[in-house]
């Protein structure tokens, strides 16, 4: 009989397209291709329109996928409902019956539901995936401190200084409160090391998490697209082409790329294409939108606003650039941005702090900027668009990303090892 | 015209006052021996004489002011319930001839006889009260008082509405400007009993009254504090009406006399009462350990015994099965905030000794009942740890809830912890027990408590006197504030705080429990240490390391009612002390 992983996620990509829910969703699909091993797939959703009647779960998709409605508080992660959540998630373990439950966020899932699963069955492995810095900061788990400063370490004295909201006890509060719940966890997996090592600062012990990275479905990868760069680049008279991907938000550092664009020598923009594809622009905060549509008015004739693309279009279009630009000021995690790049070998040019530094290879697979530098942004630029026999370097020390089924096939080998050692446990 | 062989005696007023007939008349005799009324049947002799000059009478028969006698004379004859208009004689025994007179008795309700009476007031006044103790005087002194007022000249007073103090007296202030230094005794009394209740201006202690200062600016004299407070210890005084009736009586050295009607006392509660009392002063005012000590302490003490106090109408409720013969009982009280029992339960539910433990929540403020059950509801649910909360519909204060519990508790250990306390390992509470168990002697452990930054809150009481509390003792915590270095030793102290207390539940119960005494929970945890040691215990301060997150203290100066509360509970903490208590480290 084969063993069974239930995957639950904050969201399901067929509503939101977060690099989480997605990371979640490619698990759930790829682990029925390792021998022994079948999945389900549980996302919460806050979707009224979903709900029927009064259950609090719904099929989708037909198969191993479930949807349930439910919320959490922005601070603790408790359920805002427990005495509905509570009953009805006991009863679903109980029909899924699940070997490995491994939870994606516990943001909008609830810490209780980690407690959860153990005292339905101590067997049962908890396995946690930490996708971004949630437990370690309540300003939206970015590391990013109000006043726009990056954050390096949590601590009770210095969140209270960041969100003045809250005493400097309810950190404290806070953070003894989710570790009791991080206690049933058998197992954490982060997705870079960087996040990985600011738990292990924040307190999960070292040898409790390992880096995984997310696996990325490589159907459409580099060798089906054209690669259109790596031969017109031999031409001097080309443009270069420099793309950024992703969501138009204050974290991802649009701004500092129209300000390099801007910055760049007059010679060195009729050489250069910037290629903005993301939308979003309309949903964030008026003084940020304002700050771009200006930018983008007084912007050289070389930047280019394409607005929102969809995921099959990605392809054809991204392969079609030659630079991949991640200037986001935000630490970051482990981005899917760099995952794609690398799928369709375009070398990236990445601020040299967190997750994007560790993604991404200085001179190897791509360069680093002095992070929220608008200026040394502007001189990578022009180093790439200059030096002869860069891109080529870097293209060529680009490898595939790690494929879904790889990702699914480490995973299983972790959960094999920890349903190992519960059993030993149990014996014991 | 007095007939022959008998000397001169006419009577010009008798009226029948609550303790007798007073008759004021003149005698031409020196010396009486004894006076008798007759009114019908009915005799009696006089308990009180007194002489007085009596010009008019000597002009009338050319006597000289150096030739005595005094010729006037005011007697009080005990002889009770005489209408108006009954016929009374007046005998007088002398040395030389008898004397007697007739006449009826005055209405007392009659203006003109208390005017006639206090047109030869000014004599008869200053004589009475040099000679008697003017308490015994009071319906006649009521009789002749008038309402105080600008006509009184400059000597003012005026007294709030009385707090009766239990059973045991009354708590009354109000103010009194006295330039010349006339007053001599300032009483209350009751109109209804006729009890006079003390003398103000033997007991009160002086207080500032800026409005009254402002008021009487060029009057008073710098530094002469017109307002006062007082409590009249008495019994009797929750007798129905006894605050409604009273009155106060300002004697002055020249005779005269002022009289307020005080304004009835509203009804108050205890609690009312006790905040009434504390708004009568300040913390930083002068005289703050007379005031303490004989004023406001023993009224606070009083209205606190006497409140009446019926048995708590216990609900319990059980979440999940508790343990079958616990060792420890973990007792956590909840006034105020109840979500640190979210906070709790997660980290009691993470330590495995914690299933062999009986823990009970007591929810002293009906305010909280509802959310609280609910809330445990909803915790017993996702941790699963059993527990009992126990709710009651009023606020017995720290010392009664912990007390109510202990009661129901079931462990031969008894933990008592404050909501806000979490342990920083799992083990604590056997750890705990451990040490009461092993320590010599130990009656109580208490222990290591942490800021949750890590540093040191509490590691055992010390008693230290305040200069700014009349040098009072309070208890400090030494150390507080710096780094803790762990040392995994026990010291013996003389106190530890009830945040978090262990102590065997028989020591417990053989010591009454903490005194409910002390209002709304300050203190009681140091009274108990002191009880414990007098027979015998030692205290210790075990290094089992909590942390405390103690609630932003009040601003030590500060005059709300509250923290004057802690400031009483200090004055009564200090009066139960044992001599050696306060070190003078």
């Amino acid at each position: 009989m084969s063993k069974r992983v239930l995957v639950v996620s904050h969201a399901h990509p067929d509503f939101s397209k977060g690099g989480a829910e997605v990371a979640a969703y490619n698990l759930f699909k790829a682990v029925p291709d390792i021998k022994g091993w079948d999945a389900h797939f549980l996302a919460r959703h806050g979707i009224p329109a979903l709900q029927r009647g009064n259950a609090i779960s719904i099929s989708h998709n037909g198969g191993n996928e479930t949807l349930f409605a439910n919320e959490t508080d922005h601070f603790y992660f408790n359920l805002t409902q427990p005495e509905r959540t509570m009953p009805w998630f006991r009863s679903f373990l109980k029909g899924v019956k699940p070997d490995v439950v491994h939870f994606h966020h516990y943001w909008q899932v609830g810490l209780e539901l980690l407690g959860e699963v153990k005292r339905h069955s101590p067997k049962t492995a908890v396995v946690v995936t930490l996708h971004e810095f949630l437990a370690v900061c309540s300003q939206h788990g970015q590391m990013l401190k109000t006043n726009g400063q990056l954050c390096r370490k949590s601590s009770d004295a210095e969140c209270h200084a960041c969100l003045p909201g809250r005493p400097p006890r309810d950190y404290f509060l806070r953070k003894r409160y989710l570790q009791t719940f991080f206690h049933y966890v058998d197992h954490f997996v982060s997705p870079s090391e960087f996040l990985r090592e600011r738990y292990i600062e924040w307190g999960i012990p070292a040898e409790k998490i390992s880096v995984i990275e997310n696996g990325l479905p490589m159907h459409g990868a580099v060798t089906d697209v054209a690669t259109p760069a790596a031969t017109a680049s031999e031409e001097e008279s080309r443009v270069m082409r420099f793309g950024y991907f992703g969501q138009v938000n204050p974290f991802k550092g649009i701004d500092l790329l129209l300000s390099a664009a801007a910055l760049l020598p007059k010679a060195i923009q009729k050489k250069v294409s910037i290629e903005v594809h993301g939308g979003g622009l309309e949903h964030q905060p008026e003084e940020f939108r304002y700050k771009v549509e200006k930018l983008l008015a007084d912007a050289p004739k070389c930047v280019r606003y394409y607005g929102p693309y969809s995921q099959d279009d990605l392809p054809s279009i991204m392969g079609n650039v030659d630079w991949v630009v991640m200037p986001s000021i935000w630490w970051e995690n482990s981005p899917v941005v760099i995952q794609e790049s690398y799928k369709f070998k375009r070398p990236l040019i990445v601020g040299d702090i967190g997750g994007m530094a560790e993604k991404v290879k200085h001179e190897e697979t791509g360069l680093h900027f002095r992070a929220r530098n608008a200026f040394d942004l502007a001189r990578v630029i022009q180093r790439a668009v200059t030096e002869p026999g860069l891109w080529d370097r870097l293209h060529a020390g680009i490898k595939p990303p790690l494929s879904s089924t790889d990702c699914a096939d480490i995973h299983t080998t972790l959960y094999n090892q920890i349903l190992d050692r519960l059993q030993s446990q149990a014996a014991a | 015209m007095p007939s022959a062989g008998v000397a001169p005696c006419c009577i010009d007023a008798a009226v029948s006052l609550a303790d007798g007939l007073w008759i004021v008349g003149w005698v031409l005799a020196a010396d009486i021996k004894s006076t008798t009324v007759t009114a019908g049947t009915t005799r009696g002799d006089a308990d009180l004489i007194v002489r007085y000059w009596r010009q008019d009478v000597a002009d009338h028969f050319g006597i000289e002011r150096g030739n005595r006698p005094l010729l006037g004379f005011v007697v009080r004859v005990p002889v009770h319930g005489l209408p108006p208009k009954s016929a009374i004689e007046l005998q007088f025994q002398t040395s030389e001839s008898p004397a007697t007179a007739k006449a009826e008795l005055a209405d007392p309700a009659q203006t003109d006889f208390a005017n006639g009476l206090r047109a030869q007031w000014p004599l008869i006044g200053p004589a009475l009260i040099r000679a008697h103790d003017p308490v015994g005087l009071m319906p006649l002194l009521r009789l002749m008082a008038t309402p105080i007022g600008d006509r009184f000249g400059k000597f003012q007073f005026f007294v709030e509405p009385a707090i009766s103090t239990g059973n045991e007296g009354l708590l009354v202030n109000g103010w009194a400007v006295d330039p010349d230094r006339e007053l001599r005794h300032l009483y209350l009394s009751c109109s209804r009993t006729g009890r006079v209740l003390g003398d103000l201006a033997t007991h009160w202690a002086r207080t500032p009254r800026a409005d009254v200062s402002e008021r009487h600016v060029g009057t008073l004299t710098v530094g002469q504090d017109p307002g006062f407070i007082a409590w009249l210890p008495c019994s009797g005084t929750s007798d129905t009406g006894v605050t409604d009736h009273l009155y106060a009586l300002a004697v002055l050295k020249d005779g005269r006399i002022a009289r307020q009607d005080i304004k009835p006392s509203p009804a108050l509660g205890p609690m009312a009462s006790v905040q009434h009392v504390l708004r009568l002063f300040t913390e930083s005012q002068p005289r703050l350990g007379d005031i303490l000590e004989s004023h406001v302490g023993p009224a606070i003490d009083a209205i606190w015994r006497h409140r009446t106090r019926s048995e708590p109408r216990l609900a319990r409720q059980d979440f999940g099965s508790a343990p079958a013969a616990p060792d420890i009982s973990v007792i956590v009280p909840l006034y105020g905030r109840y979500d640190f029992m979210r906070h709790q339960l997660a980290v009691f539910a993470d330590d495995p000794a914690m299933e062999r433990v009986e823990l009970i929540y007591v929810i002293d403020d009906p305010n909280i009942t509802t959310p609280a059950l609910q809330l445990a509801e909803e915790l017993s649910g996702l941790f699963r740890l059993p527990f009992s909360v126990i709710s009651y519909n009023e606020n017995l204060g720290f010392a009664g809830a912990n007390n109510v519990a202990a009661r129901i508790a079931r462990g031969r250990v008894l933990i008592l912890l404050n909501s806000d306390v979490m342990p920083v390992k799992p083990g604590w509470a056997p750890a705990l027990a451990e040490q009461l168990a092993s320590l010599p002697e130990a009656g109580i452990v208490g222990t290591t408590l942490l800021y949750e930054d890590g540093s040191l809150q509490h590691a055992g009481l010390q008693l230290r006197r305040l200069a700014r509390w009349a040098g009072l003792p309070v208890n400090i915590h030494p150390g507080k504030g710096l780094s803790y270095v762990s040392t995994g030793q026990s010291r013996q102290v003389s106190g530890v705080t009830a945040a978090c207390m262990t102590i065997h539940r028989k020591l417990y119960q053989e010591l009454g429990g903490l005194d409910e005494g002390f209002i709304l929970g300050d203190f009681e945890d140091s009274d108990m240490c002191f009880r414990a040691s007098a027979k015998g215990h030692k205290i210790y301060c075990a290094d089992v390391p909590m942390y405390h997150l103690e609630r932003q203290s009040q601003s030590l100066a500060g005059d709300s009612w509250k923290h004057k509360v802690t400031l009483y509970n200090c004055w009564r903490h200090s009066k139960r002390l044992p001599a050696n208590a306060v070190t003078s480290k």
